[in-house]
């Protein structure tokens, strides 16, 4: 009798425990496993590996599901990239768009396909473009930074180090971002009376291009004392630092650069970089959270959206130990409670101005204070 | 040879670079030109020629090789891979036997399934890209700056001159080059007198790896950093060599081929140096570039024309 009264207490006990489990397991996911496209230009540099990484981890941690679409080279490639996705049975798309042109478009498709979708590291510069893809339904928002504005604040600090001859490497023109940059830069050169003496503009250069770029301004222009990088990623800025080394001009000529890379702390310290900014991969996840709000049907607004974000500026070594040790390193910027707490499904409370606040409130500090 | 014909032959092929460089020098005598200047721009030739040198075999029997450029990265990604491990002599070696073995790959497609060369390279080049995209993850390597000296002078330059006497002797006194030469004259003749088209087709996939993987070695020394290429970004590459050869091909009437290669690149260097040198804005400077290549082109293939005419 006691052996079966035992057995059936076992019983009631491992059931009980399954229960709870899958309840658990209910809880921490959602309903659906929403499928969500990404039109990236890649997941394995520096930038666009790190951002795939945070929303693979956020949709691991909500049940959802990422598609990467890399394959794009130009404005209408990503028209294709969009619709391959939607094909794939994609419910949101999340597109870094290099022009407003694309834009229209992209709209009607989602719009017949019923997909909804939000522009990452974008904002829609052209007026008639706005206003056609704000009234759509399917069009959630975007999450962007002042490009203009940190170019203009690389400038002025340049300004501040004592530049007064600045080359500058940046994109090829139609690269929206590349353009905001270099509109602050040129402010920048303007107010404070800078010379930018040169330029070489190349979307796909290489460390070895870069290396090239850098020794002709410093053979044609002795007083060269600065440069201005709009994007250094992909060995750009690395061809940079290599050029002026080889020249034994590092820490004479100045740089300032958007866009991190690794080995930050060991340039900073040796004088090979003066100003720095980045750690912008976090920028999809908000715009990736106002699709899972609206697939979740817990939307957060009923309209169309903006989340800003700020840069994160590294000024020495330890500033750049602790991005990598609480930012952008083995640890993620927001941890699984923080990731479930941005989606209304899991927190009543959640709303777009609270959604705003988290990522206008992003910075090395911010990460640390939560973290540590 | 009569004095005539000689003095034509020296002064032919160092017209273009002398030219292209008084226009700019004349332009900017105080930013174009200096001593450290032409330093700079004979070391930024090199890398390109040693390219040249290697598709210039392909060229020479009108077999197109578009997948050089991905040859060359993912080569020097693996290579520069295993220099942070096993210092220069893993640069070297491993990057020239990587891209040695990616020419063999090209050659033996070609080989194998006789379709058009641009169709099997841009292929090739396809793959090579998502191969050097996934290799340790996609990421860029970067190399210590104690193993960069082949990328800086001296080192670049002997390196340079050794290639270029390598390239010399297997075209000028190998059975190889030979073979080139004459499947370059006419296919059908060759074959008449007994070579193996097809087979010195392979072959010259296999020697263009070789330079390839040399060049690849120089750019990671020189950059100090490659990062992998997707998207068919890599085609871009393998123009200015292009070029060189093109123009290579021009003066071989009037000196060796090789030579005509490293001026026909150290002219387009020249001319991208003295764009920037003149502070023209980045749009500018790419159509000044194309310009002069169809300028040159138009020239020199219009004036054969004429010849052939009387």
């Amino acid at each position: 009798m006691k052996k079966i009264m035992s057995n059936i207490l076992i019983g009631v006990l491992l059931a009980m425990s399954l229960t709870l489990n899958v309840f658990a397991g209910e809880t921490d996911k959602l309903p659906e496993k929403y499928k969500i496209g990404c039109v990236i230009w890649s997941t394995v540099d520096e930038l666009g590996g790190a951002s795939a990484r945070l929303l693979d981890y956020a949709s691991e941690t909500l049940g959802c599901e990422m598609v990467y679409n890399t394959n794009i080279s130009s404005p209408e490639s990503q028209i294709t990239a969009t619709e391959n996705l939607i094909a794939a049975g994609c419910q949101a798309v999340l597109i870094c768009n290099y022009s407003d042109d694309i834009l229209p478009k992209i709209t009607q498709l989602c719009e017949e396909n019923g997909v909804y979708f939000a522009l990452i590291w974008r904002s829609i510069a052209n007026p008639e473009v706005k206003e056609f893809v704000e009234k759509s339904d399917y069009y959630l928002g975007n999450t962007c930074e002042d490009e203009q504005d940190i170019g203009y604040r690389m400038g002025e600090t340049l300004h501040n180090k004592g530049c007064e001859n600045i080359a500058v490497i940046t994109m090829e023109k139609g690269d929206a971002t590349a353009d905001a940059r270099d509109a602050g830069f040129n402010q920048a050169c303007e107010e404070y009376g800078m010379n930018r003496i040169s330029e070489v503009r190349n979307n796909t250069l290489t460390a070895e291009e870069t290396t090239k770029a850098v020794e002709n301004f410093l053979a044609s222009f002795p007083e060269l004392d600065g440069i201005f990088i709009t994007g250094g990623s992909n060995t750009i800025l690395e061809g940079v630092i290599q050029a002026l080394a080889l020249h034994e001009k590092t820490g004479e000529v100045k740089v300032a650069c958007v866009d991190f890379i690794s080995d930050l702390d060991k340039y900073i310290a040796e004088g090979a970089i003066d100003a720095i900014s980045g750690g912008h991969f976090v920028d999809p996840l908000f715009s990736y959270m106002l699709c899972v709000n609206k697939l979740a049907e817990t939307p957060l607004s009923d309209t169309c959206e903006t989340c800003h974000l700020n840069f994160v500026n590294l000024e020495s070594p330890e500033d750049a130990v602790n991005y990598y040790t609480y930012v952008e390193g083995e640890s993620f910027p927001y941890n699984e409670e923080e990731i479930r707490n941005m989606v209304k499904y899991f927190n009543a409370d959640m709303t777009i101005e609270e959604l705003q606040k988290i990522s206008e409130a992003y910075s090395v500090n911010d990460v640390v204070e939560r973290h540590q | 040879m009569n004095i005539k014909k000689r003095m034509r032959n020296m002064i032919v092929p160092v017209a273009m670079p002398v030219i292209v460089f008084l226009i700019f020098f004349i332009c900017q005598p105080k930013r174009f030109g200096t001593p450290e200047g032409i330093k700079i721009m004979l070391q930024q030739s090199v890398i390109n020629t040693i390219i040249g040198f290697g598709l210039s075999y392909n060229l020479l029997i009108d077999t197109w090789d578009f997948s050089a450029g991905a040859q060359m990265v993912l080569a020097g990604l693996i290579g520069a891979f295993y220099a942070q491990k096993m210092g220069l002599p893993g640069l070297i070696i491993i990057t020239i036997l990587v891209a040695t073995i990616l020419g063999t790959i090209t050659g033996s497609i070609y080989f194998v399934f006789k379709i058009p060369s641009i169709i099997v390279t841009i292929g090739a080049m396809l793959i090579y890209e998502s191969a050097g995209a996934m290799y340790h993850g996609g990421a860029n390597v970067t190399i210590p700056t104690e193993i960069c000296y082949l990328g800086k002078s001296p080192g670049i330059f002997v390196v340079g001159i050794v290639t270029y006497l390598l390239a010399y002797v297997i075209y000028h006194h190998t059975k190889f080059g030979y073979s080139v030469r004459s499947v370059g004259n006419g296919e059908d003749v060759a074959k008449n007198i007994g070579v193996n088209s097809l087979r010195v087709r392979f072959l010259c996939f296999i020697i263009g790896g070789i330079f390839v993987g040399i060049a690849g070695v120089l750019q990671v020394s020189y950059g100090g950093a490659i990062a992998p290429k997707s998207g068919m970004n890599t085609m871009g590459m393998v123009f200015p060599p292009f070029m060189g050869v093109f123009i290579g091909q021009y003066l071989e009437k009037y000196c060796d081929i090789m030579l005509g290669i490293f001026l026909g690149v150290f002219s387009m260097t020249m001319i991208n140096s003295g764009l920037i040198a003149m502070g023209l804005p980045g749009t500018l400077q790419q159509v000044v570039t194309g310009t002069f290549m169809i300028v040159f082109m138009a020239i020199s293939i219009n004036r054969e024309k004429a010849i052939l005419q009387k």
